[in-house]
């Protein structure tokens, strides 16, 4: 019973150095963030949607977004400078997801299009093979009337 | 023979279809030429109504015209330079000049931008000019690389009265 207080204090000093440690690291990337330091998270927010573009990714709505930050950049006070870095996150999180759908609609695109010439080499496999003997019965069959001499 | 005949024109015509069916899917998107725009606009966003006579130290408006037909999104930025009649503007290399100002737009493909921007001049004297150049951010080298696009305005100075 007499170490209870011990243990509190003990307790109430490493919940206060945690709550610490939780707040300088959370003021200190703020106070840090330069102009220089967004504009280069900038390019690389740009570079991830080109990328993801390539793959065929759709990112338009992407582009926006960057093209609204990258216009208020200049001369932008600390707290614009936080909110744009937000943006810039949530862009580079967006651009590998968009990069992936991309990535999905090029390989169904493919597979449509090995298809549809699958199908059409196998129509002239069968054209080739099989062709003049379906005319000729249509043929005939349409010119029931006729008399055909085989020369 | 006519069975050789019906053979081959089968076979042109699924050899039609089948392109036909597939460049539409591989070209899709594909610019054949690319290209970029830069224009400056009056005040007002259109055409003419450009400063010719301006004052030392008063700002002025104009309109900043981009577009792309890259095919692909590109991240641009439009420099400004003040020169005179004295130094060529090239369409290789960029303007050896001080730079004035710069902007920076991310235009999707097939899409433009208008950036409205206020400027003003320094010292008095005549046949000035503002020469705008439009650069491109490369991937390859994490750097503007100069598009060899540039327009120019130009304009007398005349010292505050």
């Amino acid at each position: 019973m007499e170490d209870q207080p011990v243990v509190t204090y003990t307790y109430t000093k490493i919940i206060a150095t945690l709550l610490l440690i939780v707040v300088l690291s959370s003021i200190h990337p703020v106070a840090a963030l330069t102009e220089d330091d967004v504009r280069a998270e900038l390019a690389t927010a740009y570079e991830a949607i080109a990328k993801a573009e390539a793959a065929g990714g759709s990112v338009a709505g992407l582009a926006t977004q960057l093209d609204n930050v990258a216009r208020k950049l200049p001369g932008a006070p600390p707290d614009l400078l936080v909110t744009d870095k937000s943006i810039l996150d949530a862009v580079l999180a967006e651009a590998s997801s968009a990069e992936a759908q991309g990535k999905q609609r090029t390989t169904n695109r493919l597979i449509v299009v090995g298809a549809a010439l699958a199908v059409i080499a196998a129509l002239g496999v069968v054209v080739w093979m099989s062709g003049s003997k379906w005319f000729w019965g249509a043929w005939l069959r349409a010119h029931n009337g006729w008399r055909v001499e085989r020369t | 023979m006519i069975d050789d005949d019906l053979k081959s024109v089968t076979l042109i015509i699924l050899l039609a279809l089948a392109v036909i069916a597939v460049y539409p899917i591989l070209n899709e998107g594909r610019v054949v030429e690319p290209f970029s725009e830069l224009g400056v606009l009056g005040a007002n966003g259109k055409i003419g109504d450009y400063p010719r006579q301006l004052v030392s130290g008063q700002n002025f408006n104009l309109t900043l015209y981009v577009g792309n037909h890259e095919g692909r999104v590109e991240y641009y930025r439009v420099v400004a330079k003040l020169s005179d009649e004295t130094s060529n503007v090239s369409d290789v290399s960029p303007l050896d000049a001080q730079v004035k100002a710069s902007w920076e737009t991310i235009i999707s493909s097939g899409s433009n931008s208008t950036i409205p921007v206020r400027l003003s001049v320094g010292s008095a004297g005549l046949n000035r000019r503002l020469v705008f150049e439009l650069w491109r951010y490369d991937v390859a080298s994490h750097d503007f690389v100069y598009d060899e696009r540039w327009t120019q305005l130009w304009y007398n100075v005349t010292a505050t009265g």
